[in-house]
């Protein structure tokens, strides 16, 4: 059964044809998968499928360590917002409920390869020289 | 995005309570900045900014 209810799915094709370049979502899972992790994939499956701009590789947290440890990953689900480049947007644990609208949100912003934020927000920001590694705990969905 | 230097992770409390634990998190949102400073609540976003950069002591 879709986890996308089909409206939902409508309206979110229409927002995603403002996206203009690629959007790559890297998800780990791991070969016998865990409940979290199915419900991602699946998830990510059908986002993926709204969009010809947004595409989806799934990977294995075991087999594909060295790439997880590239990418600074150490813990699953883990799912990756990637553009040309890596922006360092993670999320760990299933995207749904409302951060499933912070997902979307994301995607959008790389897909426009823009982060929406206000320009005295950018200007703050700018000032940081020095890596900040943020961990943003949500509620349980 | 607005920083290559900023990366930011969204994390599920209740599938990594582990981390709850280690970053004292009772509430949420909790932000965590580099492993040691603590933002608690939301924050309109340049707020939000002002907090990093005050955490980060740049």
């Amino acid at each position: 059964m879709a986890l996308i209810k089909e409206k939902d799915r409508e309206k979110l094709i229409g927002l995603m044809k403002a996206i203009e370049e690629d959007v790559k979502i890297v998800m780990f899972t791991q070969e016998n998968e865990c409940q979290q992790c199915q419900t991602t994939r699946e998830l990510l499956e059908e986002v993926a499928a709204l969009s010809e701009k947004v595409s989806l590789e799934v990977r294995d947290f075991e087999a594909d360590a060295e790439v997880a440890k590239k990418l600074g990953v150490d813990k699953i689900p883990a799912t990756l917002i990637l553009g040309e480049k890596d922006y360092g947007i993670r999320f760990y644990g299933v995207p749904a409920g409302y951060e499933f609208n912070v997902l979307i949100q994301d995607i959008l912003d790389v897909g426009k390869r823009s982060p929406g934020l206000d320009k005295k927000t950018l200007k703050v920001l700018a000032s940081i020289d020095k890596p900040v590694h943020l961990q943003v705990f949500i509620s349980p969905t | 995005m607005a920083n290559d230097t900023i990366s930011a992770d969204m994390v599920s409390g209740s599938e990594f309570p582990f981390l709850v634990v280690k970053y004292n998190v009772s509430g949420v949102p909790h932000t965590v900045v580099n492993e040691e400073h603590g933002i608690v609540g939301s924050l309109p976003e340049k707020e939000f900014a002002e907090e990093i950069v005050k955490a980060v002591g740049v």
